[in-house]
């Protein structure tokens, strides 16, 4: 592949298979062009994930460093962004499993207090989601849905995968899939009229 | 809020909130739920401003500002799979290396190994010309069998051994001169035949109680797979 640096590559050049068959066979330069491509995404993806620039920045680097190390084992001829996605999904719930800081609506439910919640919001009040929703709202919502249901709305709505995509992100079966973005929505719809009473 | 006002509302609802999980340039509802759909909203003004209302949320979810990327992470980043890439070449030399050389030491040590195994038992009077003897002694005296076969065949070995030992020899018990293997299946055939001690299965239901707590409990529809970046059949 005839190109000195990142800088002098643009990516109408060369075609992203050809960036990663390069990569995976060692040259760096063609990798550095696709962390280029895909860091924002992959930052902004976990950074809605653990509200966290440090760890944001540490699973960024953790995300690329395996999937570097990874790519011999990865075909080429698919699309990279969800297999990528898919390492930084890994990484995000091992840590979010192992700090278990995000209070899960699924155990507020279980212990009454969210149907308590859902009682008190009057009709008034959900007439406030008409209006446009500022972004801190939208995250602290999104802060406290469960982690797989935060998951697969992120995937769908911030990175636009398909279905089939975000079900090969998560290592989940295609309906699963579906029911969680159904009920995550619905679930965020809720959490969002909590927060605004 | 439960959407179960009618049926034709739940089915509003389903439906409203299938099209709000489309994508922008996606088709999710087919011609006969189109017409459904706008046919009940020009006459549920609930299920209309519930349109809305999603419209807003997936608006909003669209539009979640773009974090700002640090500066240098993407150098720091290829610093980092740099001597990701350098540390497992070298990982990758040091085993080849490191494994030609060492192999026919592990091999010595290993031989060593299997030696330090099979010597104590040898020593004991294992070996299969002393149980012979150990055998006819038994005939000879059959009360007690096991414990005068000891006295009588390990004070002649030991006397060849050590002359000095062999005025301590007498003065032992006749379990001290078994070997450690033979003291430990002792120890095992009588815990296995002794009665079950069910205040230690009391002292322990504590312990397990807590252990059960320790377990992660699994979720709805969790993936089996290893969390941490398992590629296999992707």
């Amino acid at each position: 592949m005839t190109y000195t640096s990142s800088s002098t590559l643009k990516p109408a050049q060369v075609s992203e298979s050809e960036l990663l068959a390069a990569a995976a066979k060692g040259d760096q330069k063609a990798f550095r062009v696709l962390v280029n491509q895909y860091l924002p995404l992959v930052y902004n993806y976990l950074y809605r994930m653990t509200q966290n620039h440090e760890l944001s920045e540490e699973m960024s680097q953790e995300t690329f460093v395996k999937a570097y190390r990874n790519l011999k084992t990865f075909d080429c001829r698919r699309p990279f962004k969800p297999w990528l996605l898919r390492i930084a999904a890994n990484a995000t719930l091992s840590e979010l499993r192992k700090q278990r800081k995000v209070v899960s609506l699924n155990a507020l439910q279980e212990d009454g207090g969210f149907n308590e919640m859902e009682h008190q919001v009057s009709e008034d009040m959900t007439l406030r989601l008409e209006q446009e929703l500022d972004a801190h709202q939208v995250q602290q919502a999104l802060n406290r849905l469960d982690e797989k249901y935060r998951n697969v709305l992120l995937l769908r709505y911030q990175q636009e995968l398909s279905y089939e995509e975000i079900a090969s992100a998560m290592q989940t079966p295609l309906n699963t899939v579906r029911t969680w973005l159904k009920r995550g929505l619905e679930k965020f719809k809720d959490t969002i009229q909590e927060i605004a009473v | 809020m439960s959407f179960a006002e009618t049926p034709a509302c739940t089915r509003a609802h389903d439906l409203l909130l299938e099209a709000s999980l489309a994508l922008p340039d996606e088709i999710f509802l087919n011609e006969q739920d189109e017409a459904f759909l706008s046919e009940h909203l020009a006459t549920c003004s609930r299920c209309a401003s519930e349109k809305r209302r999603l419209s807003v949320l997936t608006t909003s979810l669209r539009r979640l500002d773009t974090i700002p990327v640090p500066s240098g992470l993407e150098e720091r980043i290829m610093q980092a799979v740099e001597a990701d890439s350098a540390g497992q070449a070298t990982k990758t030399e040091q085993r080849a290396a490191t494994g030609g050389r060492l192999r026919p030491l592990l091999a010595v040590a290993a031989s060593l190994l299997l030696l330090a195994l099979v010597l104590p038992s040898l020593m004991d009077g294992n070996h299969p010309s002393k149980q012979h003897h150990r055998s006819e002694v038994a005939m000879n005296n059959p009360q007690p069998a096991a414990p005068e076969a000891v006295r009588q065949s390990k004070p002649q070995v030991m006397q060849k051994a050590d002359p000095a030992t062999q005025q301590a020899a007498p003065t032992r018990e006749p379990n001290k001169l078994v070997s450690p293997q033979q003291q430990k299946v002792k120890v095992l055939i009588a815990e296995e035949t002794s009665p079950v001690d069910t205040s230690r299965i009391a002292s322990a239901a504590p312990v397990l109680s807590q252990a059960d707590d320790l377990l992660l409990p699994m979720e709805e529809g969790e993936p089996f797979g290893d969390p941490v970046g398992n590629l296999v059949g992707f």
